[in-house]
Protein backbone atom coordinates (compact mmCIF):
# COMPACT_ATOMS: atom_id res chain seq x y z
CA UNK A 1 0.00 0.00 0.00
CA UNK A 2 1.23 3.50 -0.83
CA UNK A 3 2.19 5.70 2.09
CA UNK A 4 0.81 8.69 0.20
CA UNK A 5 -1.67 8.51 -2.60
CA UNK A 6 -2.88 11.60 -4.45
CA UNK A 7 -5.92 10.98 -6.63
CA UNK A 8 -7.11 13.55 -9.11
CA UNK A 9 -6.05 16.36 -6.76
CA UNK A 10 -7.16 19.88 -7.66
CA UNK A 11 -6.15 22.86 -5.51
CA UNK A 12 -6.72 26.60 -5.66
CA UNK A 13 -4.56 29.51 -4.54
CA UNK A 14 -6.25 32.90 -4.02
CA UNK A 15 -9.24 31.75 -6.04
CA UNK A 16 -7.17 30.48 -9.01
CA UNK A 17 -6.80 26.76 -9.65
CA UNK A 18 -3.08 26.01 -9.66
CA UNK A 19 -3.14 22.21 -9.40
CA UNK A 20 -5.23 20.37 -11.98
CA UNK A 21 -6.08 16.72 -11.34
CA UNK A 22 -2.74 15.31 -10.19
CA UNK A 23 -2.33 11.58 -9.48
CA UNK A 24 0.80 10.54 -7.59
CA UNK A 25 1.76 7.51 -5.50
CA UNK A 26 4.57 7.37 -2.95
CA UNK A 27 5.23 3.78 -1.89
CA UNK A 28 7.45 2.53 0.95
CA UNK A 29 11.08 2.47 -0.18
CA UNK A 30 10.47 5.26 -2.69
CA UNK A 31 12.45 8.45 -3.10
CA UNK A 32 10.31 10.64 -5.35
CA UNK A 33 11.52 13.98 -6.69
CA UNK A 34 8.90 16.47 -7.84
CA UNK A 35 10.40 18.90 -10.34
CA UNK A 36 9.04 21.69 -12.47
CA UNK A 37 9.56 25.35 -13.28
CA UNK A 38 8.69 28.16 -10.86
CA UNK A 39 4.91 28.48 -10.49
CA UNK A 40 4.25 24.93 -11.66
CA UNK A 41 2.24 24.19 -8.48
CA UNK A 42 4.74 21.92 -6.72
CA UNK A 43 4.52 23.56 -3.29
CA UNK A 44 0.72 23.81 -3.42
CA UNK A 45 0.56 20.13 -4.38
CA UNK A 46 2.79 19.14 -1.44
CA UNK A 47 0.69 21.20 0.96
CA UNK A 48 -2.58 19.86 -0.44
CA UNK A 49 -1.25 16.31 -0.30
CA UNK A 50 -0.19 16.67 3.33
CA UNK A 51 -3.47 18.24 4.46
CA UNK A 52 -2.04 21.73 4.94
CA UNK A 53 -3.95 23.26 2.03
CA UNK A 54 -7.54 22.58 0.99
CA UNK A 55 -8.13 20.16 -1.87
CA UNK A 56 -10.90 21.56 -4.04
CA UNK A 57 -11.49 18.22 -5.83
CA UNK A 58 -10.00 14.74 -5.57
CA UNK A 59 -8.39 13.29 -2.46
CA UNK A 60 -5.16 12.54 -0.65
CA UNK A 61 -4.75 9.30 1.28
CA UNK A 62 -2.19 8.62 3.97
CA UNK A 63 -1.55 4.88 4.36
CA UNK A 64 -4.90 4.26 2.67
CA UNK A 65 -6.98 6.63 4.81
CA UNK A 66 -8.31 9.97 3.59
CA UNK A 67 -5.81 12.45 5.04
CA UNK A 68 -8.43 14.72 6.60
CA UNK A 69 -9.96 11.85 8.55
CA UNK A 70 -6.61 10.80 10.03
CA UNK A 71 -6.22 11.96 13.63
CA UNK A 72 -3.73 14.87 13.70
CA UNK A 73 -1.41 13.08 16.12
CA UNK A 74 -1.39 9.92 14.00
CA UNK A 75 -0.80 12.05 10.92
CA UNK A 76 2.20 13.73 12.55
CA UNK A 77 3.61 10.37 13.62
CA UNK A 78 3.35 9.04 10.06
CA UNK A 79 4.26 12.16 8.08
CA UNK A 80 7.06 14.67 8.64
CA UNK A 81 6.94 17.95 6.73
CA UNK A 82 9.70 20.43 5.88
CA UNK A 83 8.36 23.67 4.38
CA UNK A 84 10.17 25.95 1.96
CA UNK A 85 9.95 28.82 4.48
CA UNK A 86 12.97 28.62 6.80
CA UNK A 87 12.45 31.64 9.05
CA UNK A 88 12.70 30.93 12.76
CA UNK A 89 10.99 33.25 15.20
CA UNK A 90 13.30 32.82 18.19
CA UNK A 91 16.96 31.97 18.68
CA UNK A 92 16.58 28.74 20.61
CA UNK A 93 19.47 26.27 20.79
CA UNK A 94 19.81 24.07 17.70
CA UNK A 95 19.07 20.94 19.71
CA UNK A 96 15.84 22.47 21.09
CA UNK A 97 14.74 23.24 17.52
CA UNK A 98 15.59 19.74 16.31
CA UNK A 99 13.77 18.25 19.33
CA UNK A 100 10.56 19.96 18.18
CA UNK A 101 10.32 17.07 15.72
CA UNK A 102 9.22 14.88 18.61
CA UNK A 103 6.58 16.90 20.51
CA UNK A 104 4.89 13.81 21.96
CA UNK A 105 8.04 12.18 23.29
CA UNK A 106 9.20 12.84 26.87
CA UNK A 107 11.51 15.92 26.85
CA UNK A 108 14.70 13.93 27.46
CA UNK A 109 13.85 11.51 24.63
CA UNK A 110 13.00 14.41 22.29
CA UNK A 111 16.33 16.09 23.03
CA UNK A 112 18.20 12.81 22.48
CA UNK A 113 16.44 12.36 19.14
CA UNK A 114 17.21 15.96 18.21
CA UNK A 115 20.89 15.51 19.09
CA UNK A 116 21.12 12.28 17.09
CA UNK A 117 19.49 13.93 14.07
CA UNK A 118 21.89 16.90 14.27
CA UNK A 119 24.78 14.41 14.15
CA UNK A 120 23.24 12.87 11.02
CA UNK A 121 23.50 16.23 9.28
CA UNK A 122 26.97 17.07 10.53
CA UNK A 123 25.95 19.82 12.95
CA UNK A 124 26.12 17.87 16.21
CA UNK A 125 28.86 20.18 17.50
CA UNK A 126 26.46 23.14 17.17
CA UNK A 127 23.72 21.52 19.27
CA UNK A 128 23.88 24.09 22.05
CA UNK A 129 24.35 27.12 19.81
CA UNK A 130 21.50 29.56 19.23
CA UNK A 131 20.06 29.13 15.73
CA UNK A 132 20.41 32.91 15.28
CA UNK A 133 24.17 32.47 15.58
CA UNK A 134 24.25 29.92 12.74
CA UNK A 135 24.74 30.51 9.03
CA UNK A 136 21.81 30.00 6.66
CA UNK A 137 23.18 26.62 5.57
CA UNK A 138 23.70 25.47 9.16
CA UNK A 139 20.15 26.51 10.02
CA UNK A 140 18.88 24.55 7.02
CA UNK A 141 20.70 21.47 8.37
CA UNK A 142 19.13 22.00 11.81
CA UNK A 143 15.69 22.09 10.18
CA UNK A 144 16.48 18.90 8.26
CA UNK A 145 17.47 17.37 11.60
CA UNK A 146 14.07 18.47 12.99
CA UNK A 147 12.42 16.64 10.07
CA UNK A 148 14.37 13.45 10.79
CA UNK A 149 13.66 13.71 14.53
CA UNK A 150 9.99 13.14 13.71
CA UNK A 151 10.96 9.52 12.89
CA UNK A 152 7.94 9.52 10.55
CA UNK A 153 7.88 6.92 7.80
CA UNK A 154 6.96 9.44 5.13
CA UNK A 155 9.08 12.58 4.82
CA UNK A 156 7.75 15.39 2.64
CA UNK A 157 10.29 18.13 1.97
CA UNK A 158 9.92 21.31 -0.04
CA UNK A 159 13.29 22.32 -1.49
CA UNK A 160 15.33 20.43 1.14
CA UNK A 161 18.70 21.27 -0.42
CA UNK A 162 18.04 25.01 -0.85
CA UNK A 163 20.80 27.03 0.83
CA UNK A 164 23.08 24.03 1.38
CA UNK A 165 26.65 23.81 0.11
CA UNK A 166 27.40 21.03 -2.42
CA UNK A 167 28.69 18.61 0.20
CA UNK A 168 25.64 19.18 2.41
CA UNK A 169 23.32 18.75 -0.58
CA UNK A 170 24.79 15.33 -1.27
CA UNK A 171 24.71 14.44 2.44
CA UNK A 172 21.04 15.45 2.62
CA UNK A 173 20.07 13.35 -0.38
CA UNK A 174 22.09 10.40 0.91
CA UNK A 175 20.19 10.63 4.21
CA UNK A 176 16.91 10.66 2.31
CA UNK A 177 18.00 7.65 0.24
CA UNK A 178 19.00 5.77 3.40
CA UNK A 179 15.61 6.61 4.96
CA UNK A 180 13.85 5.17 1.90
CA UNK A 181 16.08 2.07 1.88
CA UNK A 182 15.08 1.43 5.50
CA UNK A 183 11.42 1.15 4.49
CA UNK A 184 10.41 4.79 4.70
CA UNK A 185 9.56 7.06 1.79
CA UNK A 186 10.42 10.58 0.69
CA UNK A 187 8.58 13.05 -1.50
CA UNK A 188 10.64 16.17 -2.19
CA UNK A 189 10.68 19.07 -4.57
CA UNK A 190 14.00 19.84 -6.24
CA UNK A 191 15.18 22.43 -8.70
CA UNK A 192 18.48 20.73 -9.46
CA UNK A 193 17.58 18.24 -12.21
CA UNK A 194 21.00 16.55 -12.05
CA UNK A 195 20.51 15.78 -8.37
CA UNK A 196 16.97 14.58 -9.03
CA UNK A 197 18.26 12.34 -11.82
CA UNK A 198 21.05 10.96 -9.66
CA UNK A 199 19.27 10.32 -6.37
CA UNK A 200 15.56 9.83 -7.00
CA UNK A 201 14.01 6.46 -7.78
CA UNK A 202 11.23 8.26 -9.50
CA UNK A 203 10.82 11.75 -10.88
CA UNK A 204 7.46 13.48 -11.31
CA UNK A 205 7.52 16.49 -13.60
CA UNK A 206 4.93 19.24 -13.09
CA UNK A 207 4.11 21.99 -15.52
CA UNK A 208 1.31 24.55 -15.22
CA UNK A 209 -0.38 22.58 -12.45
CA UNK A 210 -0.38 19.23 -14.26
CA UNK A 211 1.80 16.16 -13.97
CA UNK A 212 3.36 15.77 -17.41
CA UNK A 213 5.73 12.90 -16.66
CA UNK A 214 6.13 10.36 -13.86
CA UNK A 215 8.63 7.51 -13.92
CA UNK A 216 12.24 6.51 -13.64
CA UNK A 217 14.57 9.53 -14.01
CA UNK A 218 15.77 8.51 -17.47
CA UNK A 219 12.16 8.32 -18.72
CA UNK A 220 10.62 11.26 -16.87
CA UNK A 221 13.52 13.61 -17.59
CA UNK A 222 13.66 12.77 -21.29
CA UNK A 223 15.07 15.41 -23.66
CA UNK A 224 11.57 15.89 -25.06
CA UNK A 225 10.00 16.59 -21.64
CA UNK A 226 12.82 18.89 -20.60
CA UNK A 227 12.53 20.82 -23.84
CA UNK A 228 8.77 21.32 -23.53
CA UNK A 229 8.66 22.02 -19.77
CA UNK A 230 11.89 23.91 -19.10
CA UNK A 231 12.91 24.93 -22.61
CA UNK A 232 16.23 23.10 -22.05
CA UNK A 233 18.36 21.19 -24.50
CA UNK A 234 19.29 18.08 -22.53
CA UNK A 235 20.96 14.74 -23.03
CA UNK A 236 21.89 11.76 -20.92
CA UNK A 237 25.52 10.63 -20.86
CA UNK A 238 27.23 7.60 -19.34
CA UNK A 239 30.09 8.30 -16.95
CA UNK A 240 31.62 5.89 -14.47
CA UNK A 241 28.71 3.52 -15.12
CA UNK A 242 26.17 6.16 -14.10
CA UNK A 243 23.62 7.89 -16.34
CA UNK A 244 24.12 11.63 -15.92
CA UNK A 245 21.89 14.42 -17.17
CA UNK A 246 23.52 17.32 -18.97
CA UNK A 247 21.36 20.31 -19.83
CA UNK A 248 21.91 23.60 -21.64
CA UNK A 249 19.66 26.51 -22.47
CA UNK A 250 18.00 25.83 -25.79
CA UNK B 1 21.10 29.26 34.46
CA UNK B 2 18.37 26.61 34.84
CA UNK B 3 14.69 27.44 34.64
CA UNK B 4 14.26 26.97 38.40
CA UNK B 5 17.29 29.13 39.24
CA UNK B 6 15.98 31.92 37.01
CA UNK B 7 12.52 31.82 38.56
CA UNK B 8 13.94 31.72 42.10
CA UNK B 9 16.21 34.68 41.35
CA UNK B 10 13.32 36.74 39.98
CA UNK B 11 11.06 35.73 42.88
CA UNK B 12 13.77 36.80 45.32
CA UNK B 13 14.14 40.13 43.50
CA UNK B 14 10.37 40.62 43.65
CA UNK B 15 10.36 39.86 47.36
CA UNK B 16 13.12 42.39 48.04
CA UNK B 17 11.47 45.03 45.82
CA UNK B 18 8.12 44.45 47.57
CA UNK B 19 9.76 44.79 50.97
CA UNK B 20 11.33 48.06 49.81
CA UNK B 21 7.96 49.24 48.46
CA UNK B 22 6.42 48.63 51.88
CA UNK B 23 9.33 50.15 53.83
CA UNK B 24 9.81 53.33 51.79
CA UNK B 25 7.38 56.01 50.74
CA UNK B 26 6.45 59.66 50.95
CA UNK B 27 6.16 59.43 54.72
CA UNK B 28 9.60 58.57 56.08
CA UNK B 29 9.48 55.96 58.85
CA UNK B 30 12.28 55.36 61.33
CA UNK B 31 13.49 51.83 62.06
CA UNK B 32 11.60 51.91 65.35
CA UNK B 33 8.40 52.98 63.59
CA UNK B 34 8.87 50.26 60.99
CA UNK B 35 9.26 47.71 63.77
CA UNK B 36 6.18 49.06 65.49
CA UNK B 37 4.24 48.93 62.23
CA UNK B 38 5.29 45.36 61.56
CA UNK B 39 4.35 44.24 65.07
CA UNK B 40 1.14 46.24 65.47
CA UNK B 41 -1.00 46.61 62.35
CA UNK B 42 -3.39 48.91 64.24
CA UNK B 43 -0.74 51.53 65.06
CA UNK B 44 -0.23 54.63 62.89
CA UNK B 45 2.89 53.19 61.18
CA UNK B 46 1.04 49.86 60.90
CA UNK B 47 -1.82 51.56 59.06
CA UNK B 48 0.69 53.04 56.58
CA UNK B 49 2.47 49.73 56.05
CA UNK B 50 -0.51 47.37 55.90
CA UNK B 51 -3.39 49.49 54.64
CA UNK B 52 -1.58 51.82 52.22
CA UNK B 53 1.77 50.52 51.02
CA UNK B 54 1.36 46.72 51.11
CA UNK B 55 -1.89 46.54 49.10
CA UNK B 56 -0.45 49.09 46.70
CA UNK B 57 2.68 46.98 46.21
CA UNK B 58 0.52 43.90 45.74
CA UNK B 59 -1.60 45.73 43.15
CA UNK B 60 1.56 46.79 41.29
CA UNK B 61 2.98 43.25 41.41
CA UNK B 62 -0.25 41.65 40.17
CA UNK B 63 -0.70 44.25 37.42
CA UNK B 64 2.91 43.95 36.27
CA UNK B 65 2.78 40.15 36.47
CA UNK B 66 -0.41 40.03 34.40
CA UNK B 67 1.05 42.36 31.76
CA UNK B 68 4.37 40.46 31.68
CA UNK B 69 2.48 37.20 31.16
CA UNK B 70 0.22 38.68 28.46
CA UNK B 71 3.24 40.11 26.63
CA UNK B 72 5.11 36.79 26.67
CA UNK B 73 2.05 34.93 25.39
CA UNK B 74 1.36 37.41 22.59
CA UNK B 75 4.95 37.63 21.41
CA UNK B 76 5.08 33.82 21.19
CA UNK B 77 1.67 33.54 19.56
CA UNK B 78 2.30 36.25 16.98
CA UNK B 79 5.99 35.30 16.52
CA UNK B 80 6.71 38.96 16.92
CA UNK B 81 9.11 40.57 19.42
CA UNK B 82 7.21 43.87 19.20
CA UNK B 83 3.82 42.49 20.27
CA UNK B 84 2.34 43.61 23.59
CA UNK B 85 -1.09 43.51 25.26
CA UNK B 86 -2.07 46.76 23.57
CA UNK B 87 -1.60 45.30 20.11
CA UNK B 88 -4.73 43.16 20.10
CA UNK B 89 -7.02 45.88 21.42
CA UNK B 90 -7.76 44.21 24.77
CA UNK B 91 -6.44 47.18 26.80
CA UNK B 92 -8.37 49.65 24.62
CA UNK B 93 -11.63 47.70 24.93
CA UNK B 94 -11.27 47.33 28.71
CA UNK B 95 -10.42 51.02 29.07
CA UNK B 96 -13.44 52.01 26.99
CA UNK B 97 -15.80 49.90 29.13
CA UNK B 98 -14.35 51.41 32.33
CA UNK B 99 -14.65 54.93 30.89
CA UNK B 100 -18.35 54.44 30.11
CA UNK B 101 -19.02 53.33 33.69
CA UNK B 102 -17.11 56.30 35.13
CA UNK B 103 -18.89 58.83 32.91
CA UNK B 104 -22.24 57.21 33.76
CA UNK B 105 -21.55 58.17 37.38
CA UNK B 106 -21.15 54.58 38.61
CA UNK B 107 -17.51 54.91 39.70
CA UNK B 108 -18.46 54.80 43.37
CA UNK B 109 -20.42 51.54 43.02
CA UNK B 110 -18.04 48.89 44.41
CA UNK B 111 -16.55 46.79 41.64
CA UNK B 112 -18.39 48.61 38.83
CA UNK B 113 -15.30 50.04 37.09
CA UNK B 114 -13.29 46.85 37.60
CA UNK B 115 -16.20 44.70 36.44
CA UNK B 116 -16.66 46.83 33.33
CA UNK B 117 -12.95 46.61 32.49
CA UNK B 118 -13.17 42.86 32.90
CA UNK B 119 -16.24 42.57 30.75
CA UNK B 120 -14.62 44.69 28.03
CA UNK B 121 -11.46 42.58 28.09
CA UNK B 122 -13.39 39.33 28.00
CA UNK B 123 -15.63 40.44 25.15
CA UNK B 124 -12.56 41.48 23.18
CA UNK B 125 -10.84 38.19 24.10
CA UNK B 126 -13.92 36.27 22.92
CA UNK B 127 -13.93 38.12 19.59
CA UNK B 128 -10.21 37.46 19.16
CA UNK B 129 -10.61 33.78 20.07
CA UNK B 130 -13.43 33.42 17.53
CA UNK B 131 -11.26 35.12 14.92
CA UNK B 132 -8.29 32.87 15.79
CA UNK B 133 -10.46 29.79 15.23
CA UNK B 134 -11.12 30.88 11.63
CA UNK B 135 -7.82 32.43 10.55
CA UNK B 136 -4.35 30.89 10.77
CA UNK B 137 -2.07 33.79 9.84
CA UNK B 138 -0.76 35.85 12.79
CA UNK B 139 -0.68 38.97 10.59
CA UNK B 140 -4.47 38.74 10.19
CA UNK B 141 -4.90 38.55 13.97
CA UNK B 142 -2.64 41.58 14.44
CA UNK B 143 -4.65 43.57 11.88
CA UNK B 144 -7.94 42.55 13.53
CA UNK B 145 -6.49 43.59 16.91
CA UNK B 146 -5.29 46.93 15.54
CA UNK B 147 -8.78 47.53 14.14
CA UNK B 148 -10.32 46.79 17.57
CA UNK B 149 -7.74 48.95 19.30
CA UNK B 150 -8.33 51.90 16.96
CA UNK B 151 -12.10 51.59 17.18
CA UNK B 152 -12.24 51.46 20.98
CA UNK B 153 -9.59 54.19 21.24
CA UNK B 154 -11.87 56.39 19.15
CA UNK B 155 -14.90 55.29 21.19
CA UNK B 156 -13.09 56.31 24.40
CA UNK B 157 -12.33 59.70 22.83
CA UNK B 158 -16.04 59.96 22.05
CA UNK B 159 -16.83 59.27 25.71
CA UNK B 160 -14.57 62.23 26.59
CA UNK B 161 -16.22 64.30 23.92
CA UNK B 162 -19.74 63.63 25.19
CA UNK B 163 -18.93 63.57 28.90
CA UNK B 164 -21.32 65.95 30.71
CA UNK B 165 -19.04 66.54 33.68
CA UNK B 166 -15.42 67.75 33.82
CA UNK B 167 -14.98 65.74 37.04
CA UNK B 168 -15.96 62.52 35.27
CA UNK B 169 -13.65 63.46 32.39
CA UNK B 170 -10.76 63.93 34.83
CA UNK B 171 -11.55 60.58 36.45
CA UNK B 172 -11.49 58.83 33.08
CA UNK B 173 -8.22 60.54 32.24
CA UNK B 174 -6.76 59.38 35.56
CA UNK B 175 -7.86 55.84 34.78
CA UNK B 176 -6.35 55.95 31.33
CA UNK B 177 -3.00 57.13 32.70
CA UNK B 178 -2.78 54.04 34.92
CA UNK B 179 -2.10 54.03 38.65
CA UNK B 180 -2.14 51.81 41.71
CA UNK B 181 -2.51 54.76 44.07
CA UNK B 182 -4.89 54.20 46.99
CA UNK B 183 -5.63 50.58 46.05
CA UNK B 184 -7.03 48.43 48.86
CA UNK B 185 -6.48 44.72 49.44
CA UNK B 186 -9.89 44.09 47.87
CA UNK B 187 -8.96 46.14 44.78
CA UNK B 188 -5.72 44.20 44.33
CA UNK B 189 -7.25 40.78 44.93
CA UNK B 190 -9.57 41.29 41.93
CA UNK B 191 -6.66 40.20 39.76
CA UNK B 192 -5.74 36.98 41.56
CA UNK B 193 -8.30 34.52 40.10
CA UNK B 194 -7.89 35.95 36.60
CA UNK B 195 -4.11 35.77 36.77
CA UNK B 196 -4.27 32.21 38.12
CA UNK B 197 -6.61 31.15 35.29
CA UNK B 198 -4.47 32.97 32.73
CA UNK B 199 -1.35 31.16 34.00
CA UNK B 200 -3.17 27.84 33.75
CA UNK B 201 -4.31 28.51 30.17
CA UNK B 202 -0.83 29.76 29.24
CA UNK B 203 0.68 26.57 30.66
CA UNK B 204 -1.72 24.53 28.48
CA UNK B 205 -0.85 26.66 25.42
CA UNK B 206 2.94 26.57 26.02
CA UNK B 207 3.78 23.62 23.69
CA UNK B 208 1.94 25.39 20.88
CA UNK B 209 3.81 28.65 21.49
CA UNK B 210 7.11 26.75 21.33
CA UNK B 211 6.14 24.93 18.13
CA UNK B 212 5.15 28.22 16.48
CA UNK B 213 8.87 29.11 16.49
CA UNK B 214 9.04 26.99 13.33
CA UNK B 215 6.13 28.77 11.66
CA UNK B 216 2.44 28.18 11.12
CA UNK B 217 2.82 25.32 8.62
CA UNK B 218 5.14 23.17 10.70
CA UNK B 219 2.98 23.85 13.76
CA UNK B 220 -0.11 22.79 11.81
CA UNK B 221 1.63 19.56 10.73
CA UNK B 222 3.13 18.86 14.17
CA UNK B 223 0.13 16.95 15.51
CA UNK B 224 -0.51 19.50 18.26
CA UNK B 225 -4.10 20.79 18.41
CA UNK B 226 -2.95 24.24 17.32
CA UNK B 227 -6.43 25.74 16.98
CA UNK B 228 -7.26 24.91 20.60
CA UNK B 229 -3.83 25.93 21.88
CA UNK B 230 -3.94 29.28 20.09
CA UNK B 231 -7.41 29.96 21.43
CA UNK B 232 -6.19 29.17 24.96
CA UNK B 233 -3.29 31.58 24.42
CA UNK B 234 -5.58 34.39 23.24
CA UNK B 235 -7.95 33.87 26.18
CA UNK B 236 -5.04 33.76 28.64
CA UNK B 237 -3.61 37.02 27.28
CA UNK B 238 -7.06 38.67 27.36
CA UNK B 239 -7.75 37.52 30.93
CA UNK B 240 -4.37 38.75 32.13
CA UNK B 241 -4.70 42.11 30.37
CA UNK B 242 -8.26 42.53 31.66
CA UNK B 243 -7.04 41.83 35.18
CA UNK B 244 -4.28 44.43 34.84
CA UNK B 245 -6.63 47.11 33.47
CA UNK B 246 -9.24 46.33 36.14
CA UNK B 247 -6.70 46.91 38.92
CA UNK B 248 -4.62 49.77 37.56
CA UNK B 249 -6.08 51.19 34.36
CA UNK B 250 -3.92 51.35 31.26
CA UNK B 251 -0.22 50.75 31.95
CA UNK B 252 1.91 50.54 28.85
CA UNK B 253 5.26 48.99 27.92
CA UNK B 254 5.52 46.45 30.77
CA UNK B 255 3.99 43.79 28.53
CA UNK B 256 6.45 44.64 25.79
CA UNK B 257 9.57 44.97 27.90
CA UNK B 258 9.21 42.19 30.51
CA UNK B 259 9.59 39.26 28.05
CA UNK B 260 12.67 40.90 26.52
CA UNK B 261 14.35 41.35 29.89
CA UNK B 262 14.33 37.59 30.52
CA UNK B 263 14.25 36.16 27.00
CA UNK B 264 17.94 35.32 26.81
CA UNK B 265 18.01 33.86 30.32
CA UNK B 266 15.03 31.69 29.30
CA UNK B 267 17.04 30.40 26.30
CA UNK B 268 14.69 32.22 23.89
CA UNK B 269 12.13 29.47 24.47
CA UNK B 270 8.60 30.98 24.32
CA UNK B 271 7.26 28.26 26.63
CA UNK B 272 10.03 28.63 29.19
CA UNK B 273 9.58 32.42 29.10
CA UNK B 274 6.05 32.54 30.55
CA UNK B 275 6.77 32.38 34.28
CA UNK B 276 9.98 34.49 34.23
CA UNK B 277 8.19 37.15 32.19
CA UNK B 278 5.35 37.20 34.74
CA UNK B 279 7.83 37.63 37.58
CA UNK B 280 9.86 40.23 35.66
CA UNK B 281 6.71 42.24 34.91
CA UNK B 282 5.75 42.16 38.59
CA UNK B 283 9.26 43.21 39.62
CA UNK B 284 9.35 46.03 37.06
CA UNK B 285 6.04 47.51 38.13
CA UNK B 286 6.74 47.30 41.86
CA UNK B 287 10.03 49.15 41.26
CA UNK B 288 8.40 51.64 38.87
CA UNK B 289 5.67 52.40 41.40
CA UNK B 290 8.24 52.82 44.16
CA UNK B 291 10.19 55.22 41.93
CA UNK B 292 7.01 57.11 40.99
CA UNK B 293 6.27 57.57 44.71
CA UNK B 294 9.80 58.53 45.68
CA UNK B 295 10.50 61.07 42.93
CA UNK B 296 9.71 64.42 44.55
CA UNK B 297 7.00 66.14 42.48
CA UNK B 298 4.02 68.32 43.45
CA UNK B 299 1.64 65.70 42.18
CA UNK B 300 2.51 62.01 42.27
CA UNK B 301 3.62 60.66 38.90
CA UNK B 302 1.05 58.38 37.30
CA UNK B 303 2.39 54.85 36.93
CA UNK B 304 1.31 54.54 33.28
CA UNK B 305 3.07 57.79 32.44
CA UNK B 306 6.22 56.72 34.25
CA UNK B 307 6.39 53.28 32.57
CA UNK B 308 5.74 54.88 29.16
CA UNK B 309 8.56 57.39 29.70
CA UNK B 310 10.96 54.58 30.58
CA UNK B 311 9.44 52.13 28.11
CA UNK B 312 9.49 54.25 24.96
CA UNK B 313 13.29 54.41 24.67
CA UNK B 314 13.42 50.70 25.49
CA UNK B 315 10.91 50.04 22.70
CA UNK B 316 13.13 51.96 20.27
CA UNK B 317 16.13 49.90 21.37
CA UNK B 318 14.20 46.64 20.91
CA UNK B 319 12.98 47.72 17.47
CA UNK B 320 16.52 48.62 16.46
CA UNK B 321 17.90 45.28 17.67
CA UNK B 322 15.04 43.37 16.02
CA UNK B 323 15.61 45.19 12.73
CA UNK B 324 19.28 44.21 12.95
CA UNK B 325 18.42 40.52 13.41
CA UNK B 326 15.97 40.67 10.46
CA UNK B 327 18.77 41.96 8.27
CA UNK B 328 21.04 38.97 9.05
Amino acid sequence: MSLLSLRNVHARLSGREVVHGVNLEVAPGGLVALVGPNGAGKTTLLKAGTGLHPISRGESRLSGEPIHSVDVVQRALKLGYLPQERRLAWGMAAVEVAALGAPFAPPSVAVARGREALELFGVGALADTSVFALSGGERARVLLARLFATEAALLVADEPVAGLDPDAQLLCLERFRAHARQGGAVLMTLHDLSLAARYADRVAVMDKGRLVADGAPVEALSPKVLKSVFGLKARWIEAESQALLVADRA
Amino acid sequence: MTRIQLNLLLALGLLIASAAAVAFGEVGLTTAQLQQGLNDAGSAPGEILWQVRAPRALAAALTGGALGLAGAILQGLLRNPLADPGVLGVSATAAFAASVVIVAGLALVPGAVEGAAWLGALLCGGALAAFTARVREPEALILFGIALSSFFGAATALVFNLSPSPIATAEVLGWLMGSVEARSWADALWAVPALALALFLAWKAAPGLKMLTLGEEVAAASGLAMGRLKMAAVLAASLATGAAVAVAGVVGFVGLAAPHLVRRAACEDPARLLVPSTLAGALMLVLADLAARMIPTDQELKLGVFTALIGAPLFALIAWKAARSWRT
